[in-house]
């Protein structure tokens, strides 16, 4: 037989089999079609059951940085469970905290933006500006699930499922070393124990006053304010610092450390990773930093407490905390949807059962803000659950949620505070000089 | 013309390569050029065309005019610097009097720094200056000095610190390039000057110096476009910081895109970034060539 022939013959072959292949991959695909449309009536009926009318063509995307901070495949978990009891696909499109609100902004803009999408306290104002957030409760946000749901201009945009609170940690090996019996609980309690610290040797209190995230002035100065109830507003609600008594006897406090050479050198570059990993290194007695952040102290000897507030202020102390939150987008097309997985997140799909924001509370060494978790704790720290009755005397409060342009605002704060503890300008500049930003945030 | 023909062949084969500069550099450059003359770009879906608004208000911004300041400082302390050291470390391992295995490991060692990624650099420096530091404590040893510098926290000195950082990770390049431009020049030349009267200063002045020319030339406007561009280092040293002491043109613009979220001035900023490197690079082309030629 010639070549060409045979040739011929076994490219007919060829084609003959590949026609074989293919039908066969047809039926194999009707069987398949016929497969997932049982297996569809299957999942409506028992969103059915479940009380959820959930579609099971949806396929909600969530952004969020979540995922880059738990444990490798936990949030994807959750999804697969939520998925399983309603039908519905959660996809988890996760990044970096520091990437996410490019990612969301970027997104708004070119209409590739998440359905559902994690939130940070500073960025609320602006994507509210921007038009993304849409009205939660309006879209079936269950609000008697959540403690606390973030507004603007009385409007519910954002809810947090996980508080984080900012205790101040002690190292009471640094204390003993220096003759400090007790831990502070005033600020003049503190400034003592600070100089004693200091004349021992020993670096006191770090003050994270870096710009690369300049949130030192939210955590730990303010935060050391509202432990004393000051507050950067007025009794309307408006900012105001300018003439504020409290804020300027805060920021003298602050001052006087700074002239004791109490507060940890490297102050004004100084960021929050670099002032925790100082902590847990043995290097600084007195820290404000996240909860979450307990478990990397291991090998000090610490206590978690609240901030020592001012010598005659006898009330609650607010604590000051940050948020894993979640606002649904403007352009998600299956809002209702996406309200029925936040409600999930807090309350499970009868809005009984707490237990995925309660995992997620203990997994993070967080509090949730779900109404109906109860968190197990039994595994976490002592110094933790200490901190956590702590925290169920008191309250949380962060003044820069919901600042527009937050971010920008606590940075030039922070260069000004700089200035301010460095002798430059005085108190009324510094107060005057945050009003101004304040004033100008947002227009 | 046909398509396929012979006259289209070099447009054939340039096309992937265009499209590929189209998509990547021509577009995001005219884009970036686009937003900054407009106001919200990217934040908002309807931005409003404001001509040279932007330009103006940037002008006015005293932050900017910081940047642009300490940017100059950085930039030319960087590349003088630069020139210099890699000046003196290229004729020191180019020197007779050293054996070629010592020459050897003080190529390797030399080199180092600029081996380096920029997050290790950071790193390394910023433990051994923080207050607590190498650096401090070997001070220690002198009684008038104190221990407790605040190398990068200091705003008086810390743009003087990063700029020592800077020149110690970037002298090696400078070092390499003419070490290879000084193998090149003929040991006539040095011979025929010996012979008549000529100096070891008047050598290097009338022959070292003009047969380096093309070389110098070239590495120091290719210095002076990365350093102009330099970002990581700084960034993960000081974040600009203290009090803005250290914020360049780079940092600026990143921090009024990611920080401030303020696309249009960042654009703003670029832009005119933008147009001082295209002056520079023209100059290098324009050098290049006349070396080729």
């Amino acid at each position: 037989m010639k070549l060409r022939t045979i040739m011929k013959k076994g490219l007919a072959v060829g084609l003959m089999g590949i026609m074989m292949v293919s039908l066969a991959a047809c039926g194999d695909n009707k069987e398949e079609e016929k497969t997932n449309a049982e297996t569809d009536t299957k999942t409506e009926a028992k969103a059915d059951e479940t009380g959820s009318d959930a579609k099971s063509d949806v396929t909600l995307k969530f952004q969020q940085w979540w995922g880059a901070e738990l444990p490798e495949g936990y949030l994807d978990d959750i999804c697969a469970k939520y998925e399983e009891e309603t039908g519905v696909k959660v996809e988890l499109l996760t990044a970096p905290w520091a990437d996410t609100k490019t990612a969301i902004t970027a997104g708004a803009t070119n209409g590739t933006i998440a359905d559902i999408i994690s939130v940070d306290g500073a960025w609320l104002s602006e994507f509210v500006d921007m038009g993304v957030l849409t009205n939660v409760e309006d879209a079936g946000v269950d609000s008697s699930l959540a403690s606390d749901i973030w507004k603007v201009d009385g409007t519910g945009y954002v809810v947090p499922v996980l508080n984080f609170a900012y205790p101040m940690y002690v190292n009471m090996d640094i204390l003993k070393e220096a003759g400090v019996e007790t831990v502070p609980t005033t600020w003049t309690e503190l400034k003592d124990a600070c100089k004693k610290i200091t004349d021992a040797g020993k670096s006191a209190f770090a003050l994270n006053l870096g710009t690369t995230n300049a949130n030192g002035i939210q955590n730990v100065f303010m935060g050391t304010g509202w432990g004393s109830g000051i507050s950067l507003k007025d009794e309307s609600g408006a900012y105001k610092t300018k003439d504020n008594a409290g804020l300027a006897s805060l920021a003298e406090m602050f001052k006087g450390l700074y002239d004791d050479g109490s507060l940890y050198p490297g102050m004004s570059t100084l960021e929050e990773s670099e002032m925790t990993s100082n902590f847990a290194a043995g290097n600084c007695a007195f820290t404000v930093a996240s909860a979450a952040t307990m478990s990397q102290f291991t090998d000090i000897n610490f206590e978690a407490t609240t901030i020592p507030v001012k010598d005659d202020f006898k009330d609650k102390s607010g604590i000051c905390y940050a948020s894993w939150a979640v606002g649904i987008s403007e352009s998600c097309e299956n809002k209702e949807e996406a309200a029925k997985f936040i409600n999930y997140l807090l309350g499970g799909i009868d809005g009984k059962d707490g237990s995925a924001s309660a995992g997620l509370a203990a997994t993070m060494s967080a509090f949730p803000n779900s109404t109906v978790a109860e968190p197990d704790y039994s595994k976490a720290p002592k110094q933790f659950q200490d901190y956590y009755e702590l925290y169920k005397q008191n309250y949380v409060i962060n003044e820069f949620i919901g600042l527009p342009n937050a971010s920008d605002v606590m940075t030039s704060m922070t260069n000004d505070l700089t200035t301010y503890l460095e002798g430059k300008i005085d108190i009324d500049t510094l107060l005057s000089n945050w009003q101004g930003y304040l004033d100008a945030a947002g227009k | 013309m046909k398509l396929t023909g012979k006259k289209t062949a070099p447009y054939r084969y340039l096309a992937p390569t265009i499209l590929l500069m189209i998509v990547f550099m021509v577009i995001p450059i005219c884009m970036v050029i686009g937003y900054s003359f407009v106001d919200k770009a990217v934040v908002s879906q309807n931005p409003q065309f404001v001509g040279l608004e932007n330009y103006k208000t940037i002008f006015a911004d005293n932050e900017y005019i910081g940047a642009i300041s300490n940017t100059i400082i950085f930039v030319v302390v960087s590349v003088v610097a630069h020139l210099i050291l890699g000046m003196l470390f290229a004729m020191l391992l180019n020197s007779k009097y050293f054996k070629s295995r010592t020459k050897t490991i003080a190529r390797v060692i030399y080199i180092l720094p600029w081996v380096f990624t920029a997050s290790v650099v950071a790193i390394l420096w910023k433990l051994m200056l923080q207050p607590s530091g190498i650096v401090n404590y070997l001070l220690s040893i002198f009684p008038q000095i104190s221990r407790n510098t605040e190398w990068l926290s200091n705003s008086s000195i810390a743009l003087a610190v990063i700029c020592f950082i800077n020149i110690w990770c970037g002298y090696p390049f400078y070092m390499i390039s003419i070490l290879a431009g000084l193998q090149g020049i003929s040991g006539d030349l040095y011979e025929s000057a010996a012979i008549d009267g000529s100096t070891a200063v008047k050598s290097f002045l009338h022959i070292t110096i003009p047969q380096l020319k093309p070389i110098l030339i070239s590495i120091a406007m290719l210095d002076f476009i990365w350093t102009l561009q330099s970002f990581n280092v700084i960034w993960m040293l000081t974040g600009g910081g203290p009090v803005n002491a250290t914020e360049t043109l780079s940092i600026y613009i990143y921090k009024k895109a990611f920080q401030k979220v303020d696309y249009s001035m960042a654009a703003t900023a670029a832009t005119i970034l933008l147009v001082v490197c295209i002056f520079i690079a023209v100059f290098y082309v324009r050098q290049q060539k006349k070396v080729r030629e």
